[in-house]
C-alpha cells in the first residue's frame, strides 16, 4: 500500500464546513486584547496617582497602603505607571502595524498584479531592506532623528514592511490568478476597481490575521528598543521603559515592578499571536468553496 | 455591433504563435468562426488550446499573428477603459471550475449587476434589476438562487451563474473553456441543453475548448484539432469525427471508451512488438 | 461458484457531520470474484469513494460502520497489526491524481521501493531490480533511468503507470482503482485502461474500478454496480446493464451523455441535481423526485435490492419497466 488517505477527491457530501468560531483560546485572547486596548484609551485618565510623581523615600515599597501594586525605583505608583504606559505601549505597535500593512499591501499588490519587471524590482528592493534588523534600524533612526517613540515606530515599520509585503504578495498572487478575477478583467473592469472591490476584500481576513500577529511582535520589539534607551525616553511611562528602570530591583530582591510590566507585555504578545492564529485558520476556511 | 463590420467573421485568428522562453506553445494557428456559428477547439493537455483561449481573451499576448473579433483587432493590449469595455462586449468566457469562477463574497445578483453597471452606465438601478432577473431566469435559476452567495449553490448552479454573468455584457462571442468538463453527467446534460437553447435564442457565437469529443459534437458545427501547439485537422465537426483524416485525430477518436471497445487493440498499440 | 475474493454485505456508514452521526452509505452489498473486474459507477456524493475507503480501512475519525467486508474469507474490520499490513499488501489502491499521492521531493525509485524495503526487508539492490521489472511490465522500458527521476519530470500518464507498478510490487490480489484515469487525457486513459486489462489477464488480478463514466465501466468491467445517494441501485453484467438497464437512474445516466456519432436536438437531462447520501430520505426511493417513472409507491417505502434478470435492482417498478428503459444507443 503506497498511498495515504487523501481529501475526498470526488467531493463527497460532507464538505467539511467548519464553524467559524474562535474557540475558547481565541476568545480569551480577544478579551485580553480588548482589555489592553481599553486601558490604552482610558488608562491615563484613571490613574490613581500622577504616574510621574516620585518620592524617593518610598522607593521599592511593596503593595498596600493605597498603592495596590506598590511603588517603583523612584517611589512612583506602579499601577498608575502601568495604566499610563499602556498608551505608548499599545499605540506605538498600532501605528507600526498600520504603516507597514498599508505600505506592504501596496507593494505586495503591485508585485502580484503586474508581475514581471515590477515584481522583480520590488522584490529586489525588499531583499535589501531584509538585511537590516529592526533594532539596528531603530538605533540608526535614533541617531539621525533623536531617540523617542516616533523614531522607533518609523524604524520598526520600515523593518517590518518587507515581511508584510512578501507574505501579502503570495496571498494576493494566489487570489489574482483565480478565474473570478480573470473573468472580471475579461469583462473590461479596471485593475484598481477589481483590486479594491474583489481582490482586497477576499484577502482582508488574512491581512487582519497577519496584522494581529505582527502587533504582538511590535509590542515586544518596541519594548526592547525602549529598554535599550533609544525608544520612549524616561521618565515617560512605558512598559519597556519600566522594565529597564526597575531591573536593578530584580537583584535587590524587589522584582515586582519589572515583572509586572514584563507580564503586561507578554500577555499582549501571546494574546495577539493566539488571536492571529485563530483568525488565520478562520480566513483559511471561511468563504472558500 | 457595428453595421459596417457585419460581414466580418465573429472571430478570426491568423498565424497565431506563442512562445514561453524557448518553448513553443502555439504555432501558426488560424481559424475563423462565422457570426452565430460554433467552433470546437479539440486537444489534450499541452496541445495549446488553452493558450489560444487566453490570447483571444487578452490574458496572454501573442508572440506573432493577429486576432480579430467582429473585424476589430485585439492582438495588442487594450488602450484605456473604453476599449477594454468594448472588448468585453465582444468576447466573454466561461471557465471550467465552477468553484473558483465566482467571487465568494458577492451574491449572484450583485455580480451580474456589477457587469451591467460597467457596460450600461446609462441604465437606472431599476432597469438593471429587471435585466438581472431576466438573466437569472434565462439560465434557469430561481429568485432565491439569484440572490444567494456562491457557496449556497451547487457546481451546476454556479456554472449557470457564470454563464449569466458572461451574457450580461451581450457579447458576440462566448468562449467555453472546458465549461462543462467538471460537472456531473446529469448536470452536464442540463448545462449543454441550456447552451444550445441560448445560442438559438441569442444568435451568439460559441468557441468551445474541450477534450471531450462527444460534447464537441453536440455543441459545435466546425472543429479544429490541435496537437502539440499546431492545428492538425479542421473541418465540419461531423466530418472530422466520423471520418478523421489525421493519425492523431483517429487516435483521439479511438480512445473514447465505448462498450465493445477493443482493449486488445489498445494493448497492441501499447506494445507493438508483441 | 467459490467464495468471492471481496465480499461486501450490508455495508452502512455513519460519519460525524458537525458533531452528529449522518448516514453516507446504506445497505451496500456487492462482491468481486478472483480475476473479475467490477465497476462502481456514480456521480459526486453517491458514496463510491467512501465505499473504497471503507474497504481500504481509510475512514475518517468518528466513522461508524455497519455490515461486513470480507476479503478472502477474513473480516476486514477485525484485522490489525501484521494481518492488516498483509491485507494492505494484498489490496492495492490507485488514486485519481497521481501527483498528490507521491512525495514530490523524493525520487521515483525511493517511492517505489520504500514499502518493499521497510515492510519486507528486501535489499535495496533487489528492490530496485523488482521495480525496474515491474515498470517494464506496465510499459515503461527504461526503468533504471525512471527510478532516478523526480515525479515532476514525468507526465501524468507516466506517473500513473508508476503508481500502478508500485501498487503491484507487493503482489496484490485486488486492485482498488479510484477513478485512475479521470485526471488524464483521453488517449492516455485508453493506454492505462489497456494496461489494466492486460495486467488483469496476465496476473489474474481482481479489480474494483470506481468511475463516474458508465461507458468506461461498460467497456472495461465484467459487472457494474451503479450507486446513487449512498446506495447501490443496480448491479449486473456490465454490458447488459449498459444496453438494457433495469433501474431508471442507470437508464437516465446513460441517456444524459452526448453522443459521439450524432447530435441530438436536446439531451435527455435528468431534472434536479444528484442527491448526496446525506440528503437521502430514509423511507422512500432517493431517486424518485428526479425519476420520470415515479409513482406513489416509490415514495411510500424504501425499495429493497431484489434479484432480477441475473442481476439486482433497487426499484419497486423494475418488473414493470423491464425492457422499456432502453440503453445507451450504440456508437
Amino acid at each position: 500500500m503506497s498511498a495515504v488517505a487523501a481529501p475526498a477527491a470526488g467531493a463527497e457530501p460532507a464538505r467539511a464546513r467548519r464553524r467559524t468560531g474562535l474557540g475558547i483560546t481565541g476568545w480569551v485572547a480577544a478579551t485580553i486584547v480588548g482589555l489592553a486596548t481599553l486601558i490604552a484609551v482610558i488608562g491615563p485618565l484613571v490613574t490613581p496617582y500622577d504616574p510621574n510623581l516620585s518620592d524617593l523615600v518610598s522607593a521599592w515599597i511593596g503593595p498596600g497602603a493605597g498603592h495596590l501594586l506598590g511603588l517603583d525605583v523612584q517611589g512612583r505608583d506602579v499601577l498608575s505607571r502601568l495604566l499610563a504606559g499602556a498608551r505608548s505601549s499599545m499605540l506605538g505597535p498600532l501605528l507600526i502595524v498600520v504603516l507597514c500593512m498599508v505600505v506592504g499591501s501596496v507593494l505586495g499588490l503591485a508585485s502580484a498584479w503586474r508581475g514581471g519587471m515590477v515584481d522583480t524590482t520590488v522584490s529586489a528592493g525588499l531583499d535589501i531592506l531584509f538585511a537590516f534588523p529592526g533594532v539596528l534600524l531603530a538605533a540608526l533612526t535614533a541617531a539621525v532623528f533623536g531617540a523617542g517613540l516616533w523614531a522607533a515606530v518609523l524604524a520598526l515599520a520600515v523593518a517590518y514592511t518587507p515581511f508584510v509585503a512578501r507574505i501579502l504578495r503570495s496571498a494576493m498572487l494566489k487570489e489574482r490568478h483565480q478565474p473570478y478575477i480573470t473573468a472580471l478583467e475579461v469583462q473590461g473592469l479596471g485593475a484598481v476597481t477589481i483590486c479594491v472591490r474583489h481582490l482586497l476584500p477576499n484577502v482582508f481576513p488574512f491581512m487582519v490575521a497577519q496584522a494581529s500577529i505582527l502587533f504582538g511582535y511590535a509590542v515586544l520589539d518596541l519594548a526592547v528598543i525602549s529598554y535599550l534607551g533609544i525608544g520612549v525616553q524616561p521618565p515617560n511611562p512605558d512598559w519597556g521603559v519600566m522594565i529597564s528602570e526597575n531591573q536593578s530591583g530584580i537583584l535587590l530582591g524587589y522584582p515586582l515592578p519589572a515583572l509586572l510590566s514584563g507580564a503586561c507585555i507578554v500577555a499582549v504578545v501571546v494574546a495577539m499571536n493566539l488571536l492571529g492564529e485563530r483568525l488565520l485558520e478562520r480566513a483559511g476556511t471561511e468563504g472558500r468553496r | 455591433m457595428s453595421e459596417l463590420l457585419d460581414d466580418a467573421p465573429a472571430l478570426e485568428v491568423s498565424g497565431l504563435r506563442k512562445t514561453f522562453g524557448d518553448v513553443v506553445a502555439v504555432e501558426d494557428v488560424s481559424f475563423a468562426v462565422r457570426r452565430g456559428g460554433s467552433l470546437g477547439i479539440v486537444g489534450e493537455s499541452g496541445s495549446g488550446k488553452t493558450t489560444v483561449a487566453k490570447m483571444i481573451t487578452g490574458q496572454e499576448r501573442p508572440t506573432a499573428g493577429t486576432i480579430q473579433a467582429c473585424g476589430r483587432d485585439r492582438s495588442m493590449p487594450a488602450r484605456g477603459g473604453a476599449e477594454r469595455r468594448r472588448r468585453g462586449r465582444e468576447v466573454q468566457i466561461v471557465f471550467q471550475d465552477p468553484y473558483s469562477s465566482l467571487d465568494p463574497r458577492q451574491p449572484v445578483d450583485r455580480a451580474i449587476d456589477e457587469v451591467l453597471r460597467l457596460h450600461r452606465p446609462d441604465w437606472s438601478a431599476a432597469q438593471r434589476a429587471v435585466r438581472v432577473t431576466e438573466l437569472v431566469g434565462m439560465v434557469g435559476l430561481d429568485e432565491r438562487q439569484g440572490s444567494a452567495l456562491p457557496r449556497a449553490l451547487s457546481g451546476g448552479q454556479r456554472q449557470r451563474v457564470a454563464i449569466a454573468r458572461a451574457l450580461a455584457a451581450e457579447p458576440d462571442v462566448l468562449i467555453l473553456d472546458e465549461s462543462v468538463a467538471a460537472l456531473d453527467v446529469s448536470i452536464q446534460a442540463q448545462v449543454l441543453n441550456l447552451l444550445i437553447d441560448l445560442r438559438e435564442r441569442l444568435a451568439i457565437t460559441y468557441v468551445l475548448i474541450s477534450h471531450d469529443l462527444a460534447v464537441v459534437r453536440q455543441l459545435t458545427e466546425t472543429v479544429v484539432v490541435m496537437h502539440r501547439g499546431a492545428v492538425v485537422e479542421r473541418g465540419r465537426t461531423e466530418d472530422v469525427l466520423d471520418a478523421p483524416q489525421h493519425a492523431y485525430t483517429r487516435r483521439l477518436r479511438a480512445s473514447v471508451p465505448t462498450p465493445g471497445w477493443d482493449l486488445a487493440e489498445v494493448r497492441r498499440a501499447l506494445h507493438p512488438a508483441t | 461458484m467459490s467464495e468471492p475474493l471481496l465480499d461486501v454485505v450490508g455495508l452502512g456508514l455513519d460519519l460525524l457531520v458537525a458533531g452528529e452521526p449522518r448516514s453516507v452509505l446504506r445497505e451496500v452489498s456487492f462482491s468481486v470474484a478472483a480475476g473479475e473486474a467490477v465497476g462502481l459507477v456514480g456521480e459526486s456524493g453517491s458514496g463510491k469513494s467512501m465505499t473504497v475507503r471503507a474497504i481500504d480501512r481509510l475512514l475518517p475519525a468518528g466513522a461508524r460502520q455497519r455490515g461486513s467486508i470480507r476479503f478472502a474469507g477474513q473480516d476486514v474490520a477485525a484485522l490489525s497489526g501484521a494481518a492488516l499490513r498483509t491485507y494492505r499488501a494484498e489490496v492495492a489502491v490507485v488514486f485519481q491524481d497521481p501527483r498528490v499521492h507521491i512525495n514530490p521531493v523524493r525520487r521515483v525509485g525511493d517511492f517505489m521501493t520504500e514499502v518493499l524495503r521497510t515492510n519486507r526487508g528486501v535489499k535495496r539492490r533487489e528492490a530496485a531490480q523488482r521495480a525496474v521489472a515491474m515498470l517494464a511490465k506496465v510499459g515503461i522500458p527504461d526503468g533504471e533511468r525512471r527510478l532516478d527521476q523526480f515525479p515532476h519530470e514525468l507526465s501524468g500518464g507516466l506517473l500513473q503507470r508508476v503508481m500502478i507498478a508500485s501498487a503491484l510490487l507487493t503482489e496484490p490480489r485486488l486492485l482498488l482503482a479510484d477513478e485512475p484515469t479521470t485526471a488524464l487525457d483521453v488517449t492516455t486513459q485508453a493506454e492505462i485502461m489497456g494496461l489494466l486489462d492486460e495486467l488483469r489477464r496476465d496476473l489474474g488480478l481482481s479489480i474494483l474500478f470506481i468511475t463516474h463514466d458508465l461507458d468506461l465501466a461498460a467497456a472495461f468491467c465484467d459487472r457494474t454496480a451503479v450507486m446513487y445517494a449512498g446506495e447501490i441501485v443496480e448491479v449486473r453484467d456490465a454490458r447488459r446493464l449498459h444496453d438494457d438497464p433495469l433501474h431508471p437512474y442507470t437508464a437516465a445516466l446513460g441517456a444524459a451523455r452526448p453522443l459521439l456519432d450524432r447530435t441530438v436536438r436536446h439531451l435527455t437531462a435528468i431534472p434536479g441535481r444528484p442527491l448526496s447520501a446525506l440528503e437521502a430520505p430514509p423511507d422512500a426511493c432517493a431517486f424518485a423526485p428526479r425519476c420520470v417513472h415515479a409513482e406513489d409507491a416509490c415514495t411510500s417505502g424504501a425499495p429493497a435490492l431484489v434479484d432480477l434478470d441475473g442481476g439486482a435492482v433497487r426499484c419497486v417498478r423494475a418488473d414493470v419497466l423491464r425492457g422499456t428503459l432502453g440503453g445507451v444507443p450504440h456508437v
